[in-house]
């Protein structure tokens, strides 16, 4: 018994990855088993957590806010901006005074200047061709394709450069 | 030297019960399944395409050693641990959600490129469809009940329901009453500097 734990604790003269030479107990994982209890399921996510006393979890912040988080979240604010603008439409023809194309007309008898209707169209232009061709890219991984590391990164690259490419034809068409 | 053999190999004997939990759900039902484990199963949802896992979520085992070795019944356990969102089956509604976004893809262009009343009501109602889910979503998750109580989660999706409502409403008579939704697209994008 001593001579198989004097064994298990040599470095291993084979190995020569990394700086530290492993020993053979380095290289088995170590699993401890305990146990514990079987926490009380709730009928929902909700339940759950707060059986298991975690408020919120998993807790947002342990994650770095890097490159695919941004534009994870962007997908959710072009959403929410498509949203307001068509919330605006509808309850604009509920409430306005006037039929919603005659402040269209007004508007354009402003002279409002080219500068202005690019930004307008640029504030409405940007978030539907992200949120379109984001929408594409969602609903490709919805079929379970491009569900790797490098396939979210490489959807996202091909999703900015047609959002861009969408974006110059819808600004300057 | 059997015992350090056998403690050597339990993270394996448990890998394998585990993995046969995760994996005797496909037999049972290849739509939609869920990793089953003691822990974490609310978080599971394994994605399958053509019958193979593409993703296995990552997630600890942590079982006494009895639950491991004995002969229990694995259906029991799955049954008991598939996820159910809200209490509710969300698969057939989730395909709805899903259809109506893949829609609005070739509707939203056309509804712009060919106005006319027939196109702008189906992007008035399937457009405020996929938004009420979309709301939906958002207030459930920033509106949990553990996060900001009952009363105002209730009345988050209150909201988003009323918002629904009058949308739809109010694109619809846009729609009956005026230019409608593609000729008023067109309008805008027509305006000169
Ligand atoms: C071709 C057009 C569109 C496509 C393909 C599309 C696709 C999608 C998809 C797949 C999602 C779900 C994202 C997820 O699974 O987390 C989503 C979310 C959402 N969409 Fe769209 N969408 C489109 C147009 C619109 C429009 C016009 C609006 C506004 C009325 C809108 C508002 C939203 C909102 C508010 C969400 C929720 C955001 C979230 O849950 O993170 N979308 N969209």
């Amino acid at each position: 018994m001593s001579t198989i734990c004097r064994l298990a604790g040599r470095k291993l003269p084979f190995i020569k990855v990394g700086l530290d030479r492993p020993n053979f107990l380095q290289l088995s994982r170590h699993v401890t088993l305990k146990p514990v209890s079987q926490p009380v399921r709730g009928a929902d996510h909700d339940d759950h957590n707060m059986s298991m006393n975690r408020p919120m979890s998993p807790h947002i912040s342990i994650y770095a806010f890097d490159i695919i988080s941004k534009i994870s979240i962007s997908h959710r604010i072009t959403g929410t901006m498509l949203g307001g603008y068509t919330i605006l439409l509808g309850t604009g023809a509920l409430v306005l005074p006037n039929k919603v194309s005659h402040y269209v007309d007004a508007l354009q008898a402003m002279h409002p200047g080219a500068a202005s209707i690019l930004a307008l169209k640029l504030v409405l232009a940007a978030p539907f061709a992200y949120h379109f061709c984001n929408g594409i890219r969602h609903l490709v991984w919805d079929t379970a394709r491009f569900l790797t590391l490098s396939g979210v990164h490489k959807t996202a690259y091909i999703m900015l450069a047609s959002t861009f490419v969408m974006l110059i034809a819808l600004l300057f068409k | 030297m059997a015992l350090s053999i056998a403690l050597r190999h339990a993270n394996k004997f448990q890998g394998y019960s585990t993995l046969s939990k995760c994996l005797l759900p496909f037999y049972n039902n290849a739509a939609s399944v869920t990793c089953a484990s003691t822990h974490t199963s609310d978080f599971n949802k394994p994605l399958l395409r053509n019958g193979n896992i593409s993703i296995l979520p990552a997630v600890c085992f942590l079982t006494t050693p009895n639950t491991i070795f004995s002969n229990v019944n694995k259906s029991a356990v799955i049954a008991q641990n598939v996820r159910k969102m809200s209490g509710e089956d969300h698969r057939a509604l989730w395909k709805i959600e899903k259809g109506i976004s893949a829609l609005l893809v070739g509707l939203l262009p056309a509804c712009v490129a060919f106005p006319n009343p027939v196109l702008d009501n189906l992007t008035a109602i399937l457009t405020v469809a996929h938004l009420h889910w979309g709301m939906e979503a958002i207030a459930q998750d920033y509106c949990r009940p553990i996060l900001v109580g009952n009363a105002v989660s209730k009345v988050a999706l209150l909201a988003v329901y009323v918002l629904t409502t009058t949308t739809l409403g109010g694109l619809l008579f846009f729609n009956y009453s005026d230019i409608g939704i593609g000729k008023f697209v067109r309008a805008v994008w027509a305006l000169q500097g």
